[in-house]
């Protein structure tokens, strides 16, 4: 008896869901997205360093919205309250009776600003010179990674308090500017490793064999494949930059009053510490924070992204 | 001849049987650095004067071992490398030194499909952003005419257009090279280089794509340059032959020829090796075994290369570099002084 | 006729693996003797399980995410799944010796190849001089073909080229006169012409030592050229087991025919090859009934192919077994196949 053979021929091509079904396909595409999403999810601590960041990032935001005082409200009937209910100072007031809830929701407002800024200029100027040095190696790469290892060998604190000095002349956006100068070497360094082994992966080579130009090539094909760790290196540096701020404001360069800053705010309640110990402490828990959110956040981000990182 | 009356031969497609690609003593030298300063200490003979050429419609089956300069050759030949010497030819026209503009334009007509499927599609696009790629980088997506192009290739190569949505590590080994060969597709090329295309599958994979590609050959009229170093799938899908061993191609003819009758010692060495699936032969084959190992492509042997292998080699081997030529009139060329069938 | 005792008996060997996306079913219930002498290959393509069920003969699967669900393998009688620690150490070397694919990371290129050998045989032998290892080094070295083994001994693996670490691999895994020797896909990752020659040192070794071999690979011509009998695997499960002979001429089950109709020949000119449709299965959600029936040409969609998982059905030739409810169809099933794909017949041998 002949083999009466229906099949459908082995290479026939597949029309509707049900023959997706059968390949072991979903109907829905998984994207990298929700996969990533799904396992950032799992992450109690993340989720939950999350919305304490969001919460404390919002506020800080719409501080003008939110702070029942302007920060530089003086009530002399008032002074070095603890924190109480009474007229909404819900977490004291300072020496000449300036609501400091206002302070510091104002002071994190700064500094929350400068830190994000610190964030996206330190990344693009490091992903740009990783990614060209790593693409093109030979002597842009030379001379690139020169330059990052002159910026390392300065003397960072030293640097930073003179340009803070001299250049920042008080105001919150110059400092983020010389912070950023400062901070995109490691990213560079990390996307520099990245393109160099991308770079003889066969689906670059796919791009250039279809006639793709080296800008489309480093942009359009290799950068989203270093997403990962220039989100988690983003994050990082967030959590830096708003601790070198308040390094910076504490050692009273930086940024100058009338401008709030958490850093400030500390060294001036710094000799009453013990008794009036809201004017320490209330800026420092906000810097602590959102320094730890971060970190966890990173941690989050960095097993979401990959998943065959070990968990720590 | 000017960049416009060469662009409109360019892009017409070849008849049946008409020369497209031709490569005439190509040559790649690699350095390779050492020392502080990075000099140059030594040069890889990756490839050491090739001719070959490839007919529309046909499959020229390109064999060796590792190290045998099959995929650099296919490289050159897509110019994801560029020849230390030599010249590449497309239709009759001397392509070699091609850059920019002209060189985007040659690209549409020769392609290249990779050995790796996994590593050959970028992780982070949709298979339609991998397919329409091509037409998107020579300007040829349009929102409707786009998506039809690329369904059609999808469905060319027994994909199916919903499959678009989706991202390469959704897919299957076998699945994912269908992928690169619509991408392959997508300009509508007349050279194919296939690098390995099937090495990477399980065994009942690689036959649907090679039977996929010859299908596609047929309905598109494309020629081959099939590179492999497995025999038995170079025999099946090949017409004409070459055997490469250290950067030279040692024999090379139709493949009944080269197949039936071998005259060059290496191919009938490696046509020996190869186990054949059927235990009814075993201790009933020739077995020539040969001895040592391939030499380092950096100091590759004087005259004849494979004569540190060889059983039949003679001082003379070691002094005159034998020329690839049907001196006996075997009916096809082999590099070997004393090329001779096996009784 | 005597009745040979198998030097190893695997019941039921049952290994999954836990995953983010669930349960992987690498090996679901295998049978099978080995006995003294012969070479057993067990054929697979990737995600078989053929593999995995070599590894947990010696304790190589990682528990977790492993684990060695049920089933037992006793080696002479004695127990092997479940060892630990010194029983273990003990096993591995001395009664079971494994060869694999990738010689460069199965060496530790810190090591000269003579002191990695010579360690090999102190863990099991700690009594004898060092003098005498060294002899048996260079004795083993010479077995397997490794040229001025006195001088080679003393050198790197990074010296030896791909071939020639693999055969001291096999020097080394032939060292202590194994009952059996496990080689995974041992030539997959060599030219062919370096296969050929690691093929006869297999051979070789064997014949030296007398162990019984189980050779691991998706290579079905390197079957034929070193098997005694075949074990064909799909899905986790042996779905067809022959000797070679019978195998390649008349297969009784859907799959291996598949799988040798899809196969290019070397020594003829074929019309069309006839692959296997579809896809390998997911190991996490196997196909109900017969995990190859989504793909098998011979079912036609029939119910029972569906629902009832066939066992290993003994067939009409000696020695053979099925897992396929309609084995008796094959005969004509495999005509018709062959016909398909047109061979010529077979010119004179070159």
């Amino acid at each position: 008896m002949s083999s009466d053979i229906r099949h459908p021929p082995p290479d026939a091509p597949l029309g509707d869901t049900a023959e997706l079904e059968r390949e072991g396909l979903s109907v829905t595409p998984v994207t990298q997205w929700m996969l990533f999403r799904r396992r950032f999810v799992r992450h109690k601590l993340a989720m939950f360093s999350l919305a304490v960041l969001l919460l404390v990032v919002a506020a800080a935001l719409f501080a003008e919205q939110i702070a029942p005082y302007a920060f530089d409200e003086i009530d002399l009937r008032n002074r070095s309250r603890a924190p109480t209910l009474d007229g909404w100072h819900i977490l004291g007031t300072d020496k000449i009776g300036r609501d400091y809830f206002s302070r510091v929701l104002f002071g994190a407002r700064t500094s929350v600003r400068v830190a994000f800024t610190v964030a996206v200029l330190s990344t693009t100027i490091g992903t740009v010179v990783g990614a060209v040095a790593g693409y093109y190696r030979g002597w842009v790469d030379d001379l690139l990674m020169r330059l990052v290892d002159f910026i390392l060998a300065v003397p960072f604190l030293a640097v930073l308090l003179v340009a803070a000095a001299y250049l920042g002349r008080g105001s919150p956006m110059r400092v983020a500017v010389i912070l950023a100068l400062l901070l995109w070497t490691n990213i560079a360094r990390v996307v520099r490793g990245q393109y160099l082994s991308l770079r003889e992966k066969e689906f670059v080579e796919a791009a250039r064999a279809s006639g793709a130009g080296d800008a489309r090539i480093i942009f359009r094909h290799m950068l989203p494949n270093t997403l990962s760790p220039i989100i988690v290196n983003a994050t990082l540096v967030v959590a830096l930059a708003i601790l070198l701020e308040s390094t910076l404001s504490f050692l009273g360069f930086g940024i100058q009053p009338p401008n709030p800053a958490l850093g400030k705010l500390i060294a001036d309640g710094q000799g009453s510490m013990l008794t009036q110990w809201w004017l320490v402490t209330m800026p420092g828990l906000v810097i602590v924070a959102i320094c730890l959110s971060i970190n966890f956040i990173g941690d989050g981000l960095r097993d979401a992204l990959d998943p065959t990182q070990p968990r720590r | 001849m000017s960049v416009a009356a060469s662009g409109a031969d360019l892009h017409r497609r070849a008849a049946a049987g008409e020369e497209v690609l031709r490569v005439e003593g190509l040559v790649k030298h690699f350095p390779v650095t050492g020392g502080l300063l990075k000099r140059q200490v030594a040069t890889v003979h990756a490839v050491e004067g090739v001719d070959l050429a490839l007919h529309a419609g046909e499959t020229l089956g390109l064999v060796g071992e590792s190290g045998c300069g099959k995929s650099t050759l296919g490289r050159m030949v897509v110019r994801l490398l560029e020849p230390t010497a030599g010249r590449i030819l497309f239709k009759g026209e001397d392509v070699t030194n091609w850059r920019g503009k002209r060189l985007r334009e040659l690209r549409r007509e020769v392609q290249i499909v990779f050995q790796d499927p996994y590593a050959s599609l970028n992780p982070r696009m949709t298979v339609r952003d991998i397919v329409a790629e091509p037409l998107r980088i020579h300007g040829e997506w349009t929102s409707g005419g786009g998506e039809r192009r690329v369904a059609e290739l999808l469905r060319l190569v027994g994909l199916s257009p919903e499959h678009g949505n989706r991202f390469p590590h959704e897919f299957s080994g076998g699945q994912r090279q269908r992928i690169g060969i619509a991408r392959a597709l997508a300009l509508d090329p007349q050279v194919l280089v296939l690098d390995e295309p099937v090495s990477a599958l399980d065994v009942s994979i690689q036959a649907q794509i090679v039977n996929l590609l010859r299908e596609l050959q047929d309905e598109l009229g494309l020629a081959y340059l099939f590179i492999a170093h497995d025999l038995s799938v170079v025999r099946h899908i090949s017409d004409r032959v070459a055997v490469m061993y250290l950067g030279r191609i040692m024999e090379q003819g139709e493949r009944p020829q080269v197949y039936r009758r071998p005259t060059h010692p290496y191919t009938q060495a490696l046509l020996s090796a190869v186990p054949i699936p059927d235990p009814a032969l075993r201790g009933r084959r020739e077995r020539i075994v040969l001895s040592g190992d391939v030499p380092s492509p950096v100091s590759p042997p004087s005259g004849c290369v494979f004569r540190t292998r060889c059983w039949k080699a003679q001082d003379r081997c070691a002094q005159e570099v034998p020329e690839l030529a049907d001196r006996f009139g075997h009916g096809h060329p082999a590099a070997c002084h004393y090329a001779e069938t096996r009784a | 006729m005597n009745v040979r005792e198998p030097v190893l008996s695997v019941r039921d060997l049952v290994v999954e693996f836990a995953t983010p996306d669930g349960v992987v079913h690498a090996v679901a219930g295998m049978d099978y003797d080995l006995y003294p002498g012969e070479t057993l290959a067990i054929v697979g393509e990737s995600g078989s399980g053929k593999s995995v069920s070599a590894m947990a003969l010696l304790g190589l699967v990682p528990q977790p995410p492993g684990r060695i669900a049920s089933g037992s393998a006793r080696l002479r009688g004695r127990e092997l799944l479940g060892l630990r620690g010194r029983e273990l150490r003990q096993i591995r070397g001395r009664e079971i010796a494994m060869v694999f694919q990738d010689p460069m990371t199965s060496l530790n290129p810190v090591l000269r190849i003579g002191e990695q050998i010579a360690e090999a045989l102190a863990v099991h032998d700690p009594g004898g001089s060092a003098g005498e290892r060294a002899r048996r080094v260079v004795e083993l070295l010479e077995l397997v073909g490794v040229p001025d083994a006195r001088e080679r001994a003393a050198q790197y693996p990074h010296e030896y080229s791909g071939g020639m670490r693999q055969r001291a691999m096999i020097a080394m895994a032939m060292a202590n006169r194994p009952a059996i020797l496990v080689a995974d896909e041992p030539t997959t990752a060599l030219d062919v012409t370096i296969q050929a020659q690691v093929l006869d040192v297999l051979r070789a070794a064997q014949k030296e030592t007398e162990a019984a071999t189980i050779l691991i690979t998706h290579d079905l011509g390197v079957v034929a050229e070193l098997a005694d009998r075949v074990a064909v695997m799909y899905a986790g499960r042996i779905v067809e087991m022959a000797d070679a002979e019978t195998l390649f001429a008349r297969p009784r089950h859907p799959y291996t025919l598949g799988l040798l109709a899809s196969l290019p020949r070397l020594d003829r000119d074929q019309e069309r090859l006839s692959p296997i449709p579809g896809q390998p299965p997911s190991l996490i959600d196997v196909p109900s009934g017969c995990p190859f029936h989504p793909r098998c040409r011979l079912s036609r969609g029939r119910e029972r192919c569906r629902t009832e998982l066939p066992p290993l059905y003994a067939t009409d030739l000696p020695g053979q077994q099925a897992a396929c409810h309609f084995w008796t169809e094959m005969e004509a099933h495999t005509a018709a196949v062959r016909a398909e794909v047109g061979a010529e017949r077979r010119e004179e041998a070159t």
